[in-house]
């Protein structure tokens, strides 16, 4: 129920979050687009390491293991082209990976 | 007042008492420890005559039972370090095979291609306070009757408890969850009682009675599953007082979606209040247009 509970949260922050980038792009409100945007990010980081802790404390293999470090390494993708002022020209591309790996986590966590 | 040494005739009652007792009785039912007084759970079987109990020490005991008389299976501590595993994973753990009587209580069975407990052609078997993992079916009641399934938890098998051909059994405060296909079956099975039940979470049906007649299925709990309670071809069925929820599929993720909009105003109204607030102390971020 927990792993459920936290997909959902994570799942309506990545949306934000990717509703946020669009509106951030559009340069209105900017600032506070950036720091909703910055905290829903890391908010979501979080809350995807929770899932996968939890995940594989219940079961354990290398391939769900690799499954979730890859998960994680596109959203330090992410950061790395936020990083070298490339969210703009990218960004749209990670936001719609970052939502159809929340789906596929939501939809193995459906309560 | 003298009491000792007893007469002939004081002593006359008692040795009645005592050979009576054994002409009534002429066998008495014994323990059979595992592994001290017989080094597998099968050789204790063999050794054991009708109305015996086997004990059964913590550890993992990699076997094929077989069980054609009536005996009593318990474990001696705890559940999770009595744990009983399929050393052929094409044969159940643990078969009872046309039997009258028996008790199996205690144990953890896991991990075979087939059943965890098989009951084949028996009748008059307790299953109570048991565990069943990674197998086929946690339980499988094949052409039986008259069998107890109480308080026994199956989960991570293919199906939890499954019936077949099996009539006037009771299964009754089981925990049939997280299965791969289904938590309890009902297949050609007639006039059981299903009662006080969980079957939650499993992948497809909670409960299913398939060509099945007058069963009772009363007072379960089937929540999350594809299906929760699914009759096919059966008729002249009880179904009272159960709880069921479908799993929410596809519509949990469009009302998050929908949650998410609602989310983000809310939101930026909190960031701008914030923001206005620093504005308001002289700390107010570069805000551009």
């Amino acid at each position: 129920m927990i792993a459920t509970f936290f997909a959902s949260l994570g799942f309506v922050i990545a949306t934000t979050s990717f509703i946020g980038g669009f509106r951030m792009i559009r340069r209105t409100d900017h600032a506070i687009e950036a720091s909703m945007h910055k905290f829903n990010g890391f908010l979501t980081i979080f809350l995807y390491l929770a899932i996968a802790s939890i995940s594989l404390l219940e079961e354990f293999t290398y391939l769900i293991l690799f499954l979730w470090c890859t998960g994680f390494g596109v959203h330090l993708l992410k950061l790395v082209f936020v990083k070298k002022g490339l969210a703009v020209r990218y960004g749209g591309y990670m936001g719609g990976v970052f939502l159809i790996i929340w789906l596929i986590i939501i939809f193995n966590n459906l309560p | 007042m003298k009491v000792f040494p007893p007469t002939f005739n004081q002593i006359l009652p008692s040795i009645f008492v005592v050979l009576f007792c054994l002409v009534a009785n002429p066998t008495f039912a014994i323990e059979v420890h595992v592994p001290s007084e017989a080094l597998s759970i099968q050789r204790a079987v063999d050794m054991a005559n009708e109305g015996d109990t086997i004990v059964i020490d913590d550890g993992i005991y990699l076997e094929n039972i077989v069980i054609t008389k009536s005996l009593t299976l318990h474990a001696k501590n705890d559940l999770e370090k009595t744990i009983l595993t399929a050393k052929d994973n094409k044969k159940s753990i643990l078969t009872f095979l046309g039997t009258t009587g028996g008790v199996v209580s205690g144990l953890h069975f896991k991990g075979t291609r087939r059943s965890g407990v098989h009951i084949k052609k028996s009748k008059d078997i307790l299953i109570t306070g048991n565990k069943f993992t990674d197998s086929y079916n946690g339980i499988f009641l094949d052409h039986s009757e008259k069998i107890i399934v109480e308080d026994n938890l199956s989960t991570k098998n293919f199906n939890g408890i499954n019936l077949e051909y099996t009539k006037s059994s009771k299964i009754i405060g089981n925990s049939a969850i997280n299965n791969k296909e289904k938590g309890i079956i009902l297949l050609f099975s007639d006039l059981n009682t299903v009662k006080n039940n969980i079957a939650n979470e499993n992948y497809w049906n909670g409960i299913t009675l398939w060509s099945s007649l007058g069963n009772v299925v009363e007072n379960n709990e089937a929540y999350n599953n594809t299906y929760g309670i699914v009759l096919t071809s059966s008729s002249g069925n009880t179904i009272r007082g159960n709880k069921t929820m479908r799993r929410l599929y596809f519509i949990w993720p469009v009302a998050l979606i929908y949650f998410s909009i609602l989310f983000y105003l809310i939101e930026r109204k909190v960031f701008l209040f914030y923001f206005r607030s620093l504005k308001g102390s002289k700390m107010a971020p570069n805000e551009t247009r």
